[in-house]
This record gives C-alpha cells, structure tokens and sequence, in this order.
C-alpha cells in the first residue's frame, strides 16, 4: 500500500456550525491496517525526526499486534502528551518526513497512530497513580508544554515538584490558544490529571516573580527551578486603527474563545465580537486557527498574508481545512490601515498589494510593497503575526542573562545564567511548537535531574 | 482557610461590596497600585480590581456591581472562596516625597486612593483628597480618608453633601490655592479625563489608574492596551498607574465600551 488510511473529519458545511473535532480518529481496524505498513526499519530514521524521542516503530509494532496498551505504554514512556502531540505536532517536517516508505508513496501515519494510541489509553484509563517523592525539591514555572513535561519527566525520576501556573487552568497554549475543534480541552485536561497522578502539585493562579519569588522558593527548600513561561506577549504592526475596538491580538481573541469559552457565551461569561466579516492577519498556525474560530462564531473570514501560499508556515493540512470551510484567502497583500466607525468598531481595511522581492534571512522571498491599495469591509480584525517573549520572569530575576529579543539565554543543558534555574520551549526560543517545547522540557528535565544527583542545588 | 476564602463582606452605602479575602502570598507581595484578577466561579469572566489593603495573610477589594460579573461577584457570602484570584498584578504606586500632592477620587475610586494615601504620607508628602461622587451615599470610608489626609474635601453632584460640583471644580480651587506637585487620579475614565486636561492646564504631573479590559493580566492578550504618547502600552504590565497626559482617554473610552452590547444582553 503506497497509501495510507484515511482519518474520517466531520464534513466542512457541517463542522463550520460547531466547535466539536474536525479530525475523528481512526478505529481498531483502520489503526491496525495502517500501522501494518510500517516497515520496522531497524535504523528507524522516523524516531531522528521526534523531539520526544518517542519509539516510533515500537509503539506502532504494538498496533499491529492489536496489544494498544502495551503501544500506550510505550508512547508514555518519552511523551506525556500523546493525545496532544498526536493532534497537533507537525508530524509531516518531523517523524513522518523521514519515513522511508515516504520515498516511494505516503510516509506512516505517525501521528494518526499516535493519536489512535493516546486516546485508547484515556478510554480505558490505563494511568496509574505513581507517586514516589524520595528525591529533590523542583519548581516549575509555567504549565504549557514545556513545565508540564519537565514536571511529569521529574515526578518519574522521584523528585517532588511544584507547577506554577498563572492562568486559572493549566496546559498553557493547548488550553487558551489551540481550539477545542483541533484540541479538545478534555483531552488536554486528561493529560494533565494523568501528570498529577504522577505526584507533580499544581498551583493555578500563581505568578512567579509577582506572588512569590526566587527567595521564597530558596526558603522553602527548593532545589532547583525550570521556567517554561512561554511566548506570551502580541506584536502588533503599529498602524492607524489597530486601537479600535474590534482589533484584536490572536492571544486575545483566542484566549476569549478557548479558555474563557466565549462561543458558549452567555453560559459562559466572557464575550467576543466579530460581526459579519473578519479580517486575519498572518499566516501561520494560529491565524489559520483564529480565521476557524472566526468562521465558527458565524463569520466570513479573509485572511490576509504577506507573501504567497508557498512560504505561508502553517501547516498544509490546517490550511486546507480552512479553505475547505470556505476561508478565504488573500496572499501577498498587506494591511496598511483600518478604518472605524462613529463608535470605534472596524468598518474597512486598508490593504496594499504585495510582490516577491529576494529571499531574506529565512529563506524565504521578501514582500515587497507595490504602492497599489485596495479596500476590504470587515467588522472585526485579528492580528496573528506572532509574539515576544514575556519580560515578567527574566524581569524579577535580574542576575538571568536574556538575548536582544527578550528570551533567555540558556547552554546545551538547558541552565541559564544563574546555577540551578533551568529554561526551555518559548521563553528560550521564541514562539515555537508544542513539540519543540516538550522536546526541551524533557531535555531540561535529565539535566536537572543530573545537576540534582551531584548534590547541586539553587 | 481556603484560598480566597471571604473572611468579611461589607455592603457599603453606594451599593458596593467590601470584601477581605484569605490570600497570604498575594497579601506577602502587595504594594499600594497593584491590581487583582478575580474570577468569581468557573466559567466566570477574569475581572480586574485595584487592591484597597494588604496585610497578614489578606487583602482587600471594593467591588461596585454595575455588570452581570460584578454582580455575580457581590453575591459571595463570608466563607466562601473565589473560584482564582491571581496577584499582585501591575506596577507599583508612584511614590514622591516631601511635596504637595492632590488626590482626586470619583466614586468607588476612593478605594484605591487610601493605600496610595497612606503611603504618601509615609514619604512625609502633604496630601489634599477630593472625593466626589453623584450623592451622599456615593461618599465612602469617610473617616478613613479624614484621618490620613492633610486636607480632604468632599462633593457631590447634588451637593446633597460637602460642596456641589463636580471634582474639577474643586480641583480648580485647590490649585489657585495650593503650589501642588503631583496630580493623582482614581475613578471613572470620563473624571480622570477631565482631571488630566486641566492639571495639564497647569503642568503638573499627573498619575491616573487604569481599569481596561483585561483577560489574563499578564500582558500576553492586549486587551487592555492604551495609546500613550503614540506609542502602545498595557495597562496591566506598563500600569495600572500612568501618566494621565500621554493616555488617550477617548480612545480607552471607546475601548472600555467594546463588549458593551453583549454585556447589556446578559445583566442580571
């Protein structure tokens, strides 16, 4: 088979009406017949590819053999998050990309199997509660991707661990920024409760660097800490009319919508606007997420990029979701203005055509403005063209050495500046993916674990 | 005690609610001009508040209900905890010493006033409180005020108590009167409006605490950005307090009434 199994997806004119998963998953037989294709390779390039270093062929092998506990076992082993990653992870530049059968038709369905893996483990509760706790005393700041690793990775080694988190739920981007219909919360919130079955303590609502500090963790025999604070702040273009009131950052419109639940409002409390048409800038995964949600709460949605449909970093398979829900798009065009009402809601945007100039310092062909403008009516604007480190952190701790962009500055092992605080995913890197923060929150948690044997502490 | 345990609710005379919250390393870390985000249940809106006290183990807040979540809030009883409360948030006061400062409070805003207050006077400042508000029953922690500051002077719209007028009016007064230092305003958007264009006037700096719509308080949403002196600031990581003569008040007017329709559908 050069092909691999379908995934069923709600149907694009239904799904547009809700906020349920698009991707359905597959069942025992197709899991089964799709991990059959595996070829077992012994090299396993596919496991090079994986952040996590998850034992790709291992758990796959388990599929075929229909023993899905034991393939759950398995992914657990270096992922805490498979029914995350399995969902969102890039597989297609990861894992999948170097699968050999990938040379002469479709690569494995990693991520598919994956996913099938994770959510057979949480049907049938296959966590238990292992709490051991001889060990040393770790905070964790932040409850994304990154701290909730590091913590799970930790709790497995033995020691005791803290997690702070400042929102009121925890899992970071997985909670307030990727949508139910990509991410279902009650996936997430599994993940997390299998997390403090391992022993890991969660503490929402709590602000490291406002509500406690360095020194109070000193005082309460803290051995070493990780921050995992994320990405958090907007970037805005700065231009006339992102003031208006129906201007919004991706964080805050998403933030409305998946952590506040604002598509459920007025059960739930917290509002969102987008009138009848949204305009969303960028081109990434998240405005492919905002221009769904957008689309979900009634709207048509344009999105507006830059460059063209080639160098757009969103992932193939969100975009093609998006326009099979009827998105549309605009590429190379840039907003200039936007213009509002007497009551300070957008009315129109102002957009300028764009062409390719040379390649910049990523590879990719610069936009060129070409002086020609057109106009665009729409009721809403949501600007997705990615975030900045959050100053909170390296601003309370002020021996922490950060980079001219605000992250901070960490070696090999994932130690910062200061001995015993630890650093990894967004705050280190600048905005990432969910993998790549889980890849360095397990990286950080070995190396922790390895400073904590040698007796070293904070 | 729970986290955020309701040890003492207070109905006050303008229909406000005084609650002292359980909430010890919020209560550790305080500074006058620090805010809060409470959540009253799950599923409830994120809602920002200025703390009033901070002491032991607890903090203070004066919640006015005027929206579906603040009267949601005011329904708590002693004993009771809010779903999360996530704090201190925002800068610290702008402190001064040994000058001439003038306080203007309108309504509630004389919450946030008093640990400002309390603290100038530790700096051995001169300190004149004008507090108005619509009626008598909107004049809250009388007393209080009274015995800290210097010189405090009350009115009212109806002028049913203290002087008649509107703050400014009195403002006016105080500063043909007195050489003032620094201007510090708490209350309605459209008051410290008005208050920063005539210490303007004058060229006295002033500071002006902000209450935009904030989602996490972090400054990761934005929602609560402010045009200040061209540049884009958030009221929660760069304020609460600024400085009221670079904030472009019609725009954080404009702003404060973004969700205002759907709010109006929802009230209790």
């Amino acid at each position: 088979m050069k092909t691999r199994m379908k995934m069923r997806e709600q149907a694009a004119n239904e799904r547009i009406k809700n906020f349920n998963e698009v991707a359905l998953g597959y069942n025992e037989e197709e899991a089964v017949e799709e991990a059959a294709r595996c070829l077992q390779c012994k090299t396993a390039p596919c496991k090079h590819g994986c952040p996590a270093q998850v034992l790709i062929p291992e758990f796959i092998l388990k599929i075929k053999e229909k023993d899905f506990a034991k393939a759950y076992e398995i992914l657990k082993e270096k992922n805490n998050l498979p029914a995350v990653c399995g969902r969102v992870c890039p597989q297609e530049t990861q894992c999948e990309e170097k699968c050999v059968l990938g040379k002469k038709g479709e690569p494995i369905a990693i991520g598919r199997l994956e996913r099938f893996a994770a959510d057979y483990g949480i049907k049938n509760k296959l966590d238990k509660a292992e709490k051991t706790g001889n060990g040393k005393k770790v905070a964790v700041v932040g409850g994304g991707p990154a701290g909730i690793t590091c913590a799970a990775d930790l709790a497995k080694l033995g020691h005791e661990v803290h997690l702070f988190e400042a929102l009121h739920k925890p899992g970071g981007v997985m909670i307030y920024g990727i949508p139910e219909f990509r991410l279902p919360k009650s996936i997430v919130g599994y993940e997390i409760d299998s997390i403090e079955k391992l022993g890991v303590k969660i503490y929402p609502n709590a602000l490291f660097g406002k509500d406690r500090n360095l020194k109070d963790l000193k005082e309460q025999g803290f051995d070493a800490l990780f921050i995992g604070s994320g990405a958090g702040l907007p970037r805005y273009m700065n231009l006339e009319g992102e003031e208006l009131n129906s201007c919004y950052s991706a964080n805050e419109f998403l933030t409305r919508i998946n952590l506040l639940k604002a598509y459920e409002f007025p059960r739930f409390k917290t509002p969102v606007y987008t009138g009848k048409k949204t305009i969303v800038v960028g081109g990434g995964n998240v405005a492919m997420d905002a221009a769904r949600c957008a689309k979900r709460l009634g709207a048509e949605v344009a999105v507006i990029y830059r460059r063209t449909e080639k160098e757009m970093p969103a992932r193939v398979e969100e975009v093609h979701h998006a326009k099979e829900e009827g998105i549309e798009f605009n590429f190379l065009c840039n907003p200039v203005k936007y213009i509002g009402d007497e009551n300070g809601y957008v009315k129109k945007a102002v957009i300028e055509k764009m062409k390719l100039g040379e390649p910049d310092k990523s590879g990719r062909r610069r936009p060129v403005a070409t002086g020609e403008f057109f106009e665009i009516e729409a009721d809403s604007v949501v600007v997705a063209i990615g975030n900045k480190p959050n100053p909170l952190i390296p601003q309370s701790i002020s021996e922490l050495k950060t980079t001219d962009w605000g992250t901070i500055e960490v070696g090999e092992d994932f130690m910062t500046s200061v001995e015993g605080i630890f650093a990894g995913g967004d705050i280190t890197t600048g905005a990432a993916t969910v993998i790549e923060a889980i890849g360095a929150g397990k990286q950080a948690a070995s190396s922790i674990d390895e400073f904590l044997k040698n007796g070293k502490s904070l | 005690m729970k986290r955020n345990e309701i040890l003492e609710k207070k109905l006050l005379t303008d229909g406000s609610v005084y609650f002292k919250l359980h909430a010890p390393e919020i209560a550790k870390n305080a500074f006058a001009g620090n805010f809060l985000i409470v959540i009253t249940h799950e599923g409830s809106e994120r809602i920002p508040l200025t703390i009033m006290e901070y002491q032991d183990d607890w903090v203070s807040i004066v919640v006015k209900p005027v929206g579906f979540s603040t009267q949601e809030m005011v329904k708590l009883e002693e004993g009771e905890a809010f779903h999360g409360v996530l704090g201190p948030l925002g800068q610290k006061m702008h402190i001064v010493e040994n000058q001439t400062v003038l306080m203007v409070a309108g309504g509630v805003g004389i919450a946030p006033v008093i640990p400002q207050l309390e603290e100038l006077k530790k700096h051995n400042n001169h300190v004149i409180v004008i507090h108005g508000g619509r009626e008598k029953d909107a004049i809250l922690f009388e007393k209080r005020v009274n015995d800290v500051a210097d010189e405090y002077i009350i009115c009212t719209d109806d002028g049913s108590y203290g002087e008649m007028g509107l703050v400014t009016d009195i403002m006016e007064k105080e500063l043909a009167e007195h050489d003032i230092d620094l201007v510090i305003t708490i209350g309605p958007l459209i008051m410290m409006k008005y208050v920063s264009l005539l210490s303007k006037k004058h060229n006295i700096k002033t500071m002006a605490s902000l209450n935009s719509i904030m989602l996490d308080g972090t400054g990761m949403c934005g929602s609560c950005r402010v045009e200040y002196d061209g540049e884009v600031k958030f009221a929660c990581v760069d304020g609460p307090d600024m400085d009221a003569h670079k904030i472009d008040f019609d725009v954080l007017i404009k702003r404060n009434s973004r969700f205002k329709e759907q709010e109006d559908s929802v009230r209790l």
